[in-house]
């Protein structure tokens, strides 16, 4: 049944999301040729000052279009979480033959396949960009990747993929926080629901980034006083062993606070939701 | 139930914060006051008085490796109102050994302690043997006493003319004191075009063969040069002057040790605070919350929904612990 629900919520953004991609992945082409264009008339005569002009305006536009991509991403997704829960389709949704559980899961893995494909369409977007503008440094960037794997060899590869855990425990994490907000904001408000939502997620937010940002900010004080100290006990030896447990542990730590919300936004979908 | 859970939360906050509080109260050193008596034969820190050391002319200041700066500006007791301190350094933060350099006065500055030290250094007792570049002094290796010895055993076999000696590759050859602060220098040491070498012993000089400075005259006259033949002694004289590497000393500054004392004292005990509310006292929250929940009457219907956060804290406190054993032991 997962699988089902699933396959209709990914269809559902699909649509819409497949032109937003195509449309991302073109204009890059352009952008690219359009800052080309700048790099190569920087410094020249104003004989070229309207094509300047105009390219400077391309690239704007180009940067618009695949930020913009991104940003109409989270929100088809948010919006079909929202609506498919939380309005008038809700009564349909929640009589349907299976769990609320299996309802959110879907949701979620839907929120984060899309949010990892528009990450994988920018990512080639601006791989498009770097080679019109210069094609040369995508060698170096493979060049200096393959020059890590070599240096680093099985550790390299090791840590290559806890970065990725830990990324995809991320994506989790924020896609969690969005689905708790809009949840607490379709519960604790009868009209509007879809500000009450923003206002508590931009509430989260501030309050979750001052609190990261005194964290980061007392945590990398601690760790520069004390790193000479701390780590005197770890040989060169022990050394890629101590940063593989260090990745794993981010990772862990992301997965078990998303698991957290994920779960209390499921006890309040079970609970304390009334579409009445 | 729930007002209980609550208060063991508030309780394990408020203990992390308490812990926090505890270790964040640090007492610095404050920077010492340095005086200078009137006739500007002592200088005192408050707590150590130093002396002038009236060293002979041919004892220079030179240390290598390190070099550490006081933070002073002023010297308070002298005459003028205000004397400013262009520099107050020694070898390291712990020497009795001070070189001055102030409008008001230049010189080698000791403790009593390290005067009997100096006065030994005058006799070439305890000291270390070095040769340097003549162009580069920082670029220095040590020289056993035993081909120190051989050396000045040698007999001077020829006078050269110094004016063709000036351009010859050279090397000076030094003793310094046992804190690395100053050298006196007792001969060089010359690479002729013929491939021999050849040491000119100050010991067999008189005042006609310096300049007003006190280093060697390459102006007129003759120096006589002892000729190494002992293939042992002309091998162990290449390995050194072939050894010799940089040393330009490794600066640092009292205000700059102070600061990194200070931000030791806090920041170590920081670390291990954070450490201790991240990798522990978190997931132990996260693990009582997990069980709780397992067994609370609200979360009959799914009550394996909290064994996965369950598992979830305890790997992330079995890899805490594993950390945390790495860095201890």
């Amino acid at each position: 049944m997962l699988r089902k629900l699933l396959k209709y919520d990914l269809k559902a953004v699909w649509k819409i999301w497949i032109w937003l991609a195509a449309a991302a992945l073109l204009v890059a082409i352009p952008g690219g040729l359009c800052f080309r264009f700048l790099n190569s008339t920087m410094g020249e005569s104003s004989a070229f000052f309207l094509l300047q002009l105009s390219a400077v305006l391309g690239v704007l536009a180009c940067m618009l279009v695949i930020g913009g991509f991104l940003v109409v991403t989270e929100i088809l997704v948010f919006w079909r979480f929202y609506v498919n829960l939380f309005s008038d389709e809700g009564y349909l949704t929640f009589t349907l033959p299976v769990s609320r559980a299996q309802l959110l899961l879907s949701k979620t893995l839907n929120a984060c396949i899309w949010l990892l494909s528009s990450i994988a369409v920018i990512t080639v977007s601006i791989l498009e960009i770097t080679l019109i503008v210069q094609p040369a440094a995508i060698g170096e960037l493979f060049k200096g990747l393959g020059t890590l794997i070599t240096m680093g060899g099985f550790w390299s590869v090791l840590w290559f993929l806890e970065l990725i855990l830990i990324a995809l425990a991320g994506i989790w994490l924020s896609v969690s926080i969005v689905q708790l907000c809009i949840t607490i904001g379709s519960i604790i408000a009868k009209k509007h629901k879809i500000l009450a939502s923003i206002g508590i997620y931009y509430l989260v937010n501030m309050v979750l980034g001052f609190a990261g940002q005194i964290f980061t900010v007392v945590g990398l004080f601690s760790a520069v006083g004390a790193i000479d100290t701390v780590l005197s006990h770890v040989s060169e030896a022990e050394a890629p062993f101590f940063a593989t447990l260090i990745l794993l542990a981010a990772a862990v730590i992301v997965a078990t606070i998303a698991y957290f919300i994920h779960t209390i936004t499921l006890g309040k979908l079970e609970r304390k939701l009334n579409l009445a | 139930m729930k007002n209980k859970l609550l208060r063991i939360t508030c309780a394990l906050f408020a203990l992390c914060m308490l812990l926090a509080a505890l270790t964040l109260s640090v007492s610095a050193d404050t920077t010492k006051e340095w005086s200078i008596s009137k006739d500007r034969t002592s200088i005192s820190n408050g707590t150590t008085t130093y002396t002038l050391y009236n060293a002979p002319n041919d004892v220079y200041w030179l240390p290598v490796k390190t070099l550490y700066y006081y933070d002073v500006t002023y010297m308070k007791g002298t005459d003028e109102e205000k004397d400013f301190v262009y520099t107050l350094q020694s070898v390291n933060a712990t020497s009795e050994i001070l070189y001055l350099e102030g409008t008001f006065a230049a010189g080698i500055y000791v403790s009593d302690d390290a005067r009997a030290a100096l006065e030994a250094f005058e006799r070439e007792e305890n000291v270390e043997y070095r040769i340097f570049r003549t162009s580069d002094a920082y670029a220095q290796s040590t020289l056993k006493d035993s081909t120190v010895q051989a050396l000045k055993g040698l007999s001077v076999t020829q006078n050269v003319d110094v004016t063709t000696m000036q351009k010859l590759k050279s090397y000076n050859v030094v003793y310094y004191d046992e804190s690395g602060s100053l050298y006196r220098q007792i001969g060089i040491l010359f690479y002729f075009a013929d491939g021999g070498i050849g040491f000119v012993s100050f010991a067999h000089l008189n005042n006609s063969h310096f300049d007003a400075y006190g280093n060697f005259s390459f102006r007129s006259g003759t120096a006589p040069v002892c000729m190494i033949e002992d293939e042992a002694l002309l091998a162990a004289v290449k390995d050194a002057a072939s050894s010799t590497k940089d040393q330009t000393p490794e600066e640092s500054y009292e205000t700059d040790a102070m600061y990194l004392q200070m931000m030791q004292a806090v920041s170590i005990p920081l670390f291990w605070v954070l450490f201790a509310i991240t990798g522990a006292v978190l997931p132990t929250v996260g693990l009582i919350l997990s069980i709780v929940w397992t067994r609370s009457p609200k979360n009959k219907k799914h009550p394996r929904r909290w064994y996965v956060p369950l598992g979830l804290c305890a790997l992330w406190l079995l890899l805490t612990l594993t950390i945390f054993l790495m860095m201890v032991i």
